[in-house]
């Protein structure tokens, strides 16, 4: 009796002790942060490689669908339990995303070598987005992968 | 009651060893690539300002997006060694919890 009441509360403890770090993996989540980092790299591009897709005028369709991905993402991470590593990447994101685009507006078009640099910036994180959103696939329960 | 303390902290210790092993290479390829993804951007940036594209006035501004980039790239390598440790330790709990289990 007394080594079944022991067992009881040793099984309840360790049931309980099952340890959370980070948030649980969302499927949705990764294939949005591929589709957003897919426009870009094909917007970059098509820059790159045509010049009359380089005024800011041409673009703005692409940084308005962009954008409103990107605040999605944040706003869909701020929602989740220990979601703090995403929330700051998608800020970094955003953060940078809204400074190329003004300084596009601006100018009106941007140089070959500046929109190099623009696309590997980006790319980097949303490199970045992507490792963290995977990562979380390590700490799922065996028979619980997606 | 057949629970050997020894025998399941030892196993508790592989279990954690394992996880954290399986995961290792992963993680230190993500930082091989990151450095690699580095290299590459202070090599378009410093071809950007020795073509007076951009100049210098505006490097800083520059630099600053790679204070963004690699923020955003710890917190990645952060989430990823919680969830090798969060694998880990539940790895361990799940043999402290097995051993329990066949308490007779």
């Amino acid at each position: 009796m007394r080594n079944l009441t022991l067992f009881a509360i040793l099984s309840l403890f360790v049931f309980s002790c099952q340890v959370k770090f980070v948030s649980d993996y969302d499927a949705s989540i990764h294939q949005q942060i591929v589709q957003t980092a897919d426009r870009v790299e094909r917007m970059y591009t098509r820059m790159l490689m045509d010049e009359a897709a380089r005024p800011y005028s041409v673009q703005l369709e692409n940084y308005v669908e962009v954008e409103t991905q990107l605040r999605s993402l944040l706003r869909q991470n701020q929602a989740r339990d220990k979601g703090e590593g995403a929330v700051k990447i998608c800020q970094n994101a955003l953060e940078m995303w809204t400074k190329y685009r003004l300084e596009h507006e601006e100018k009106g078009v941007l140089g070959e070598m500046t929109m190099e640099l623009y696309r590997e910036n980006l790319s980097a994180m949303f490199q970045a987005m992507e490792v963290e959103e995977n990562a979380k696939k390590i700490a799922q329960p065996k028979g619980d992968k997606p | 009651m057949n629970f050997d303390l020894k025998e399941t902290a030892e196993a508790m210790q592989a279990a954690f060893k394992g996880a954290v092993g399986e995961h290792w290479k992963d993680a230190s390829g993500v930082v091989e690539q990151m450095l690699k993804g580095y290299e590459r951007r202070m090599l378009l940036l410093a071809k950007a300002v020795a073509a007076g594209e951009i100049t210098l006035d505006e490097v800083p501004a520059h630099l600053d997006d790679q204070r963004l980039i690699w923020e955003a790239q710890m917190e990645a390598i952060k989430t990823l060694s919680k969830a090798i440790a969060q694998k880990a330790v539940n790895a361990a709990l799940d043999v402290l919890y097995t051993a329990l289990k066949n308490i007779r």
